[in-house]
């Protein structure tokens, strides 16, 4: 049935299987650990769901942004209501800021000091919480803005936390304003934060929701370096992005 | 013709070996292959969404600035409001800024994986080769804490509510996927602002391990606004009293 002559043929496609299969290997190799087909299907499902929350509120500050361009437009420039406007904007940015005290529902983490607590246990636990959508946080009665410094000092044979230079004195309670149902599900879900802090480090932090929060003001730091860039070119010398 | 069915057993041989090298590199490295497609479809569609709406709030934002100075210029108390919003704006991370700092580079150790995967296979993790979210998260706060006036990752403007965090083995900034090199640009005092990226753990730890990390002075660095929103749904501000 087979001649000598088909021998060839088998070969090649043989050889073109191989082919194939080595260039699979290599583009697994390949394949950038950070790259969406490197990911489980699980992270992608929660990408996802970071992406639309974003979406969110993105849609959010741009119909507020839109609300206030009206109200710019329609409106001669010595009326009350542009005055207004300028000024909701500016309550805006102090509250995002931290430079203005604010009130509001959210969660309240208080860790007694059982376990030793680092501070790169506070960043994180703080980043989570913006993570999670917090509007506001305060350690303490230190308020968290873009600049504040968690740190440590060594005291003896042990460190202690500092925020901004001050100490930090036990117990630590971390009150973040935003939906207490989903700032506290950020923190306590299985494999989350808590879970990781209970199960490597015997630390056990007690969050609470809470519906009536006050969180104090802070003070920013003067800048000495960074000074506002001048304003892009004109529109047409852009590259889209 | 016996010498053909010899090559046949080697090859055979051969391709068996390459599905068993094969299928034990996917093991090795978790979820290679992604059994969706469609979900990747969905998270580049949703991306592309979320810059288009991030441009179209950097683009309101300006025609808002734009509107007020006009309004404001020349209306005495209005001036000094405009006045405190654009220091506002320029301290929550609004405005893009300029000037001297320092660039913090952090890369994926892909020669350390290289050489890893050949000569131990058995024992190679993925993980130990990457930068992680908490090495860029960490060495931010060490730049804050350095007096950092401002800071990007990748063109992410680091304000107030910006996260860091990793989803899988990607890291985002501001809910955005980013890709190694992890580039961090800080505008601050450059010398300070260098000493304490070199002398932070993460950075230590990380050249320890082979990583290709390394930081750059720089004269005049431009840092980008930050074109995402401030969630306040929640938050009201609290009436302040002159007395406590």
């Amino acid at each position: 049935m087979l001649k000598l002559k088909s021998w060839p043929l088998s070969l090649t496609v043989v050889f073109l299987v191989l082919g194939l299969l080595l260039s699979l290997q290599f583009r697994t190799q390949r394949l950038l650990a950070s790259s969406l087909e490197a990911q489980k299907t699980t992270d992608l499902i929660t990408m996802w769901k970071n992406l639309s929350t974003k979406r969110n509120q993105l849609q959010g500050e741009i119909a507020q942004l839109q609300q206030q361009l009206f109200t710019l437009k329609t409106n001669s420039s010595q009326s009350s209501e542009a005055e207004t406007s300028m000024e909701k904007e500016m309550a805006r940015l102090q509250m995002n800021t931290g430079l203005a005290a604010v009130k509001g529902p959210g969660i309240t983490v208080t860790i007694t000091g059982d376990a030793p607590l680092l501070y790169y246990d506070l960043v994180d636990l703080v980043n989570e919480l913006w993570a999670s959508g917090a509007e506001a946080i305060a350690v303490n009665d230190h308020r968290i803005s873009a600049y504040t410094i968690i740190s440590d000092q060594q005291d003896g044979p042990r460190n202690y936390i500092t925020i901004d230079g001050q100490r930090l004195l036990y117990p630590i309670v971390i009150k973040a304003i935003g939906d207490p149902q989903t700032l506290d599900k950020g923190l306590t879900f299985t494999g989350g934060l808590i879970d990781n802090l209970n199960n490597l480090y015997k630390i056990y932090p007690i969050v609470k929701k809470e519906q009536d929060l006050q969180l104090p003001a802070t003070s920013l730091p003067a800048w000495h370096y960074a000074k506002p860039a001048p304003p892009p070119a004109p529109a047409g010398d852009q590259n889209g992005k | 013709m016996r010498r053909i069915y010899l090559s046949l057993l080697i090859i055979s041989i051969f391709s068996g070996l390459l599905v068993a090298w094969q299928w034990r590199s996917h093991l090795a490295t978790a979820a290679q292959t992604n059994q969706d497609p469609g979900l990747i479809d969905i998270i580049h569609a949703l991306e592309k969404e979320d810059a288009s709406l991030e441009n179209s709030i950097a683009d309101l934002r300006q025609q808002i600035d734009s509107l007020q100075k006009k309004h404001s210029q020349g209306a005495g108390r209005l001036t000094e409001t405009q006045k405190e919003i654009d220091n506002l704006r320029l301290t929550a991370g609004l405005v893009a800024v300029t000037g001297p700092g320092i660039t913090v580079t952090l890369d994926d150790n892909s020669a350390g994986a290289e050489a890893a995967q050949k000569s131990s296979p058995a024992t190679y993790k993925p993980d130990d080769y990457i930068i992680h979210d908490k090495n860029v998260l960490y060495m931010v706060n060490e730049l804050k804490a350095a007096g950092a006036e401002a800071i990007a990752v990748n063109g992410q403007r680091i304000v107030a509510n910006s996260d860091i965090r990793c989803v899988g083995t990607v890291i985002m900034v501001n809910s955005t996927r980013l890709a190694p090199p992890y580039i961090i640009q800080a505008i601050g005092n450059p010398d300070k602002l260098e000493a304490a990226a070199l002398g932070a753990e993460e950075f230590v730890f990380l050249k320890s391990r082979d990583f290709p990390v390394k930081v750059n002075k720089n004269d005049s660095l431009t840092l980008p606004a930050y074109n995402g929103g401030f969630p306040l749904d929640h938050a009201r501000p609290l009436p302040t009293g002159g007395q406590q």
